[in-house]
């Protein structure tokens, strides 16, 4: 085999252990040995494999993740809402069907929220499905002390009606690149959930303009932005409901 | 709770397939949520696989399927011409590479295409092989192959700016006068 048919096989880094014994590459590695050069080049290639794949090593797991796993937490929220769209999107095609037979009689337009209404919405998706939570603890403290030292989150304030009920658990959500906390509590054995994510990602043409009250489905809901956050408070009820718990 | 296989499952695969997440999506709830995800499958569908040493591989390819089904986009595989990396790549020195916040190399990674980012991920953070990273892809070896030596020109092109300023930021003493005798 010549030196550059050898590069060619090697150039992707050094074949691993079930490789190792395909004949092109035991000729490859043959021909890196006999070939000075070419073999200076394999191994300069070995040692950044071995420098990538240590620094790719290095990536930190969440402390809270095995105990979750062992504990049976499999079930991933973000998976089965897009499962759950997925089948909205079936039943949405069906009723566009439907809704072009009735076309002449069909006169709203159908409108799409942004910006905080789009993040109520989904929130109030995700709570509708099997979500898991990262650490359960009744203890407000020990939900921040996770947050803060597994998200770096801990610039907020939690309202003084939440702030004096029993924890439940805590997670992060993602939603369109952005960080959300999730503290849930109890009150009078009704389960409130506490949303906030940092306003500094949001443009100011899409924060609520003050305190906003809001019914999604079965979610009462409240939003309000003070000036490090935006925040959003819902749970399974009406606004008179939600509105006793704060 | 978990059942005992399960949890020695978890014990032996959690990490690396967090790390495997981490390095498709630079997001640490997303990574653990593909992580639950993947076990949460492996739990209901284990049945399914009849060779235990199939267990890692067949974990991660549900992992990958898992994160293309959440990019909810169409994930094509056109094929590559196999070609020869040019030569006039930024050299970087495996030292240098060692010294970099994992962050940045994080980073780097996450702004590579997905065809080159999952191949490089693979093959750096579990040691498999081109043939197993085929199989895991459904793709060719010479596909493999050539994914790779084309991520790893990108990651490094990416990454050489950061390990040169690394080293601009080290200011280097002055050279001592030597003593007039």
């Amino acid at each position: 085999m010549d030196p550059q048919r050898a590069k060619f096989l090697l150039q992707g880094g050094p074949p691993r252990a079930g490789d190792r014994e395909d004949p092109a590459f035991v000729e490859a590695l043959a021909e890196a040995e006999a070939d000075p050069a070419l073999g200076d080049w394999t191994r300069r290639q070995q040692h950044l494999t071995d420098a990538l794949a240590g620094k790719l090593n290095e990536i930190a797991v969440p402390a809270y993740l095995k105990n979750h796993l062992l504990a049976g937490g499999f079930v991933s929220q973000r998976t089965h809402r897009f499962r759950r769209r997925s089948w909205l999107a079936a039943a949405a095609s069906l009723a566009i069907l439907v809704g072009l037979a009735t076309w002449q009689w069909i006169s709203t337009p159908v409108v799409q929220p942004i910006g905080f209404a789009a993040l109520r919405a989904d929130l109030c998706d995700f709570l509708a499905g099997d979500f898991q939570l990262e650490v359960q603890s009744p203890l407000l403290e020990r939900l921040q002390e996770h947050l803060g030292a597994e998200h770096q989150f801990t610039n907020y304030a939690v309202p003084a009606a939440l702030a004096g009920q029993r924890g439940v658990g805590c997670r992060m959500i993602d939603w369109q690149g952005r960080q959300v906390a999730l503290i849930c509590f109890t009150s009078n054995g009704q389960l409130v959930h506490f949303f906030i994510t940092p306003r500094s990602t949001w443009p100011d043409e899409e924060l609520p303009l003050a305190y906003t009250h809001e019914q999604v489905e079965e979610w009462a809901t409240a939003g309000w932005v003070d000036d490090l956050n935006v925040y959003l408070v819902a749970t399974r009820g009406t606004p008179d409901m939600l509105a006793s718990l704060l | 709770m978990a059942s005992p296989e399960v949890e020695l499952v978890v014990e032996e695969h959690y990490q690396k397939l967090f790390r495997f997440a981490m390095s498709l999506v630079n997001n640490a709830s997303v990574a653990a949520d593909l992580t639950q995800q993947t076990f949460y499958i492996y739990a209901s569908k284990r049945g399914q696989i009849r060779d235990a040493s199939r267990t890692k591989a067949w974990l991660f390819t549900t992992l990958h399927r898992e994160f293309i089904a959440l990019k909810r986009k169409e994930t094509r595989h056109p094929e590559y011409e196999l070609m020869l990396v040019e030569d006039d790549l930024p050299s970087i020195a495996p030292e240098a590479l060692r010294n970099l916040d994992v962050k940045l190399v994080l980073r780097a990674l996450e702004e590579l295409d997905e065809r080159f980012r999952v191949p490089l991920a693979l093959y750096h953070l579990d040691d498999l092989s081109y043939r197993e990273i085929a199989e895991l892809l459904e793709v060719p070896i010479g596909t493999v192959m050539s994914r790779l030596a084309r991520g790893r020109e990108h990651l490094f092109r990416r990454l050489h700016p950061e390990v040169v300023s690394q080293h601009t930021n080290i200011i280097s003493l002055p050279t001592p006068v030597a003593a007039l005798s």
